[in-house]
């Protein structure tokens, strides 16, 4: 709580240094907005909307699969087969009144295994791409208005703005990456003394031991990374509130962005509680803090919360699980066709997942950036094939926003 | 002969010198000893049986599963499995790929992977089959062999068509040779298309044949060098003549598989004789008369009654049975029973459980579990109803032993350093606390609830296992629902 509290401060600070340079209200042009929650690190899809009916989840996740509703730490009841972690209850509102959908198996139609890479696959729009150079965000918003302005809020210019001019970053100097702390898992402790002696299992049991601590060290090095320097997902209810209040107070800007970190987690991501639960909560809080910010501007406003994967189905050696593929994206907003999953569910049973280890993927995330183009904006197809070159929208993903 | 009469002298002192060091397990203790060695695990009541009816009585019993009935719940979970009663031709008719109708297209990748998808099912029964009957057979010698034969005559499913039949593979080619005569079990195999298929033979033809005429590299040697080494004689692939390879390739050119399409087809396996050419072949020293298919049947015959054959038979049972690295006066002596019953595989095992060795306390708790008997022994021990078992299959790929899918052409090895390499420890600790904490899937009666952790004391007996005092602390001192999983990962619970 403490941390929280100390980040919160931290992301006001950062804002109210750098938002009166950023003054440019402009001239009107579509009243549509957009805000892009990137969350770096890869969100555990299956944590935040559980499948609760598939015994192959708790198969594969022995102690960090969320128990059902009605027990201890158990999904809230959202749809048939899922569960909505407990940490994300302030969304059931929306989900409730239809303006939050939910897309359970979004992401790279082929996955890509390490976090920059992923990340630039999905800022850039391109993701067979070799040389990025600039981004989708960037390139919707000379579509939008000719006076149309961006924000992006990132330690260094993110890739998803670059290209284009309009698009103004505010860097939170201030904020700190998201620390974790190295921690030995407990329930190794009972086999210490057993295997105390020079016999084969016991150099093989130390061996394992030395294993974990450099794979946990290795890891810990590999979760500071992930979020590339981009400020905790604990600022989200503070940077919330700023973002309103920044829109409010420049009109001309039509595009948000901004990246947040703390999803990745190798170690001890816990179920109902722990680290990951936490995360969750300051995501469920952040979200719902801007909407009721935004007020009557939500019908006008789509909020997409994206992350470059998910995580891996099988849970680890740590009680936590590895960079995966499929993952969660939610839209939320007044014009969005919410209360309702969108696109296929391919389930997790062996022969239908993603290299035989994880969520497949069944929207392609260029889908949805398409539906926000035209749905959304009101932009015509070849809108589309400025915003994605190279991409033919599916007819797999159904309409995820209204009429 | 001086020699060999010297050597035949030390032998008799050093196995009469060997049995006044032996200290022979006293009943009790071999009941526990003789159900682990012959069977997935001790089941609850297993070992009072056995210590009731004595330890030969139990030798005698499992020897002849024919005459132990298998249970009602067996049978119904097998019937349960639609692929598990399909032969190798109805397999191949109903999961194989499409006769081409018109002109010929090659299929696309979608096809491909539909085809594969559908397929897919029977590598998934047949691990499912396995497990039940490890899990509820009372003919556990038999179950083990099956699964010792599988490994040594090893096909595994990603190879081709193999997927298609690595469980017909075991039910036809297998199983009912396990007690028989190895000499049978080796043409069965030999001949058996997902043999042919996995070790390339099918295409093979003779240079000198009708169909082999003009091609490049008709000949494939792959099928009768395994044959030659991991197959029969157990001799490094260097240590045998590049001549025996060459006559073994071309005696068996022409083995191949049948044409599954056509009604007349019953088993797969057809003599094409345009590919075989009728010249007489040196086959390990011997002249072999071109006779057709008769060519294969006699070579496999001086294969299987090679003295290389039944010394590397005997040795891999006792290692199976009894330890990594098996005495050598117990490999000789069953290598001479192999040799005067002509490859009997009964009178080996026979010899084998009642031989001095078997029942010398040095051996007793010393083997490695293997995933598979891992996963099975505590199930077994459990005292609990196993609802399903593919999340066991799911453990053991996740342990690194997927059914039917053992790389390479002699399968899982049996010793502990290759089960105990690198992170299997840790992998193997998370496992045992799983299941110590009652939290194996197999055992939730719906889909996720979780049920009670274990009882250590009961496992304990159940298991017969005698803990050592440190082990006895740990497991005292473990949190309530962790002991039974701390009692699991100990030495005790890895070993048998």
């Amino acid at each position: 709580m403490k941390r929280r509290q100390f980040l919160s401060t931290m992301a006001v600070a950062a804002l109210g240094t750098a938002v009166p340079s950023l003054l440019a209200a402009q001239e009107q042009g579509s009243s549509k907005r957009l805000i892009v929650l990137f969350l770096r690190g890869g969100l555990d899809g299956l944590s935040a909307v559980a499948p609760v009916e598939d015994r192959w989840y708790f198969q594969a996740r022995p102690t960090i699969a969320l128990p059902p509703p009605g027990q201890e730490g158990g999904t809230l009841p959202l749809a048939p087969g899922f569960g909505l972690h407990p940490a994300l209850e302030p969304l059931l509102e929306y989900w409730r009144n239809g303006s939050l959908a939910l897309l359970p198996a979004c992401g790279l139609s082929s996955p890509m295994r390490t976090h920059p890479e992923a990340q630039r696959a999905m800022e850039s729009g391109q993701p067979l791409e070799r040389h990025f150079r600039d981004g989708w965000l960037a390139r919707l918003l000379p579509l939008i208005g000719k006076d149309a302005k961006a924000l992006t809020l990132s330690p260094t210019p993110p890739l998803i703005g670059q290209g284009k001019p309009g698009v103004q970053n505010v860097r939170p100097t201030n904020f700190p990456p998201s620390v974790w702390r190295l921690e030995r898992p407990g329930i190794f402790s009972s086999f210490d003394a057993i295997y105390a002696g020079n016999d084969p299992l016991s150099r093989s049991y130390r061996q394992s031991q030395t294993v974990l601590r450099n794979r946990m060290t290795e890891l810990d090095r590999e979760i500071t990374v992930s979020a590339s320097g981009a400020p905790s997902v604990h600022a989200l209810p503070t940077l919330a509130g700023q973002i309103a209040s920044y829109l409010e107070k420049n009109p001309a800007t039509k595009l948000v962005f901004a990246a947040l970190g703390g999803l990745d987690a190798h170690f001890e991501q816990g179920a109902g509680k722990g680290k990951l639960s936490e995360a969750f909560f300051s995501l469920g809080k952040g979200l719902s803090t801007l909407a009721k910010a935004l007020g009557p501007n939500m019908s006008d406003t789509a909020v997409l919360v994206m992350s470059e994967f998910g995580r891996s189905l099988r849970e680890n050696e740590f009680a936590g699980t590895e960079n995966g593929h499929g993952t969660l994206f939610m839209l939320l907003g007044g014009s969005v066709s919410g209360g309702t999953m969108h696109g296929p569910w391919p389930g997790l049973a062996p022969d239908k997942l993603s290299d035989g280890l994880d969520l497949a993927v069944t929207v392609d995330f260029r889908d949805v950036i398409a539906q926000i183009t035209t749905s959304h904006f009101g932009l015509g197809k070849e809108a589309v094939s400025q915003v994605l070159p190279g991409f033919t929208p599916s007819s797999s993903l159904p309409g995820i926003f209204k009429g | 002969m001086f020699a060999r009469l010297t050597a035949l002298c030390c032998l008799f002192w050093l196995s009469i010198a060997a049995s006044a060091l032996a200290q022979t397990l006293s009943p009790e203790a071999l009941a526990v000893h003789g159900v682990n060695r012959l069977s997935f695990g001790p089941a609850p009541g297993d070992i009072d049986r056995v210590r009731a009816m004595g330890f030969s009585a139990y030798v005698e019993e499992q020897l002849a599963p024919e005459k132990l009935p298998e249970p009602q719940a067996l049978t119904d979970r097998l019937a349960a499995l639609k692929t598990y009663s399909m032969d190798t031709v109805q397999l191949f008719r109903t999961y194989g790929p499409k006769a081409p109708g018109g002109p010929r297209k090659n299929p696309t990748m979608d096809e491909i992977n539909a085809a594969k998808g559908k397929a897919a099912i029977i590598h998934q029964e047949a691990a499912q089959a396995k497990l039940w009957r490890a899990l509820l057979s009372p003919r556990q010698l038999e179950e083990l062999l099956c699964d010792f034969w599988y490994n040594h005559f090893n096909v595994p499913a990603g190879k081709g068509l193999t997927h298609l039949w690595v469980g017909s593979f075991e039910r036809e080619a297998i199983r009912p040779f396990v007690l028989g005569r190895f000499e049978d079990m080796l043409l069965a195999v030999t001949r058996h298309p997902a043999m042919l298929i996995h070790l390339e033979n099918w295409q093979s033809a003779s240079p000198d044949s009708q169909q082999g005429k003009g091609k490049q590299r008709p000949l494939v040697e792959i099928h009768a060098r395994e044959l030659l080494t991991s197959h029969t004689t157990g001799l490094e692939p260097g240590k045998v003549k590049a001549q025996d390879v060459n006559s073994l390739a071309l005696i068996l050119a022409g083995w191949s598989v049948g044409s599954p399409r056509t009604p007349q087809d019953k088993n797969g396996f057809v003599f094409d004789e345009h590919r075989h050419d009728g010249k007489d072949k040196i086959f390990l020293g011997k002249t072999i008369k071109g006779a057709g298919l008769n060519e294969g049947l006699e070579a496999l015959h001086l294969l299987a009654t090679h003295p290389e054959t039944a010394k590397n038979v005997s040795t891999k049972l006792a290692r199976f049975f009894l330890a990594d690295d098996p005495p050598k006066a117990l490999e000789e002596a069953l290598t001479k029973v192999f040799i005067d019953t002509k490859g009997d595989i009964r009178a080996v095992l026979k010899a084998l459980f009642a031989s001095p060795e078997f029942s010398d306390k040095k051996y007793a708790g010393t083997k490695f579990k293997n995933p598979l008997r891992y996963v099975t022994s505590m199930v077994r021990a459990s005292s609990r109803p196993v609802n399903e078992v593919l999340s066991l299959t799911e453990h053991l790929n996740w342990l690194g032993m997927p059914l039917y899918d053992a790389p390479g052409a002699s399968g899982y090895k049996e010793t502990r350093d290759v089960w105990l390499a690198a992170d299997a420890m840790l992998k193997r600790l998370n496992l045992a606390a799983q299941a110590g904490g009652g939290g194996l899937p197999c055992w939730s009666p719906g889909s996720y609830k979780a049920v009670e952790p274990l009882d250590a004391k009961m496992l304990a007996k159940n298991m017969g296992l005698t803990l050592s005092p440190v082990t006895g602390q740990a497991v005292e001192a473990a949190q309530p629902g962790f002991k039974a999983g701390v009692l699991l990962g100990s030495p005790e619970g890895q070993q048998y």
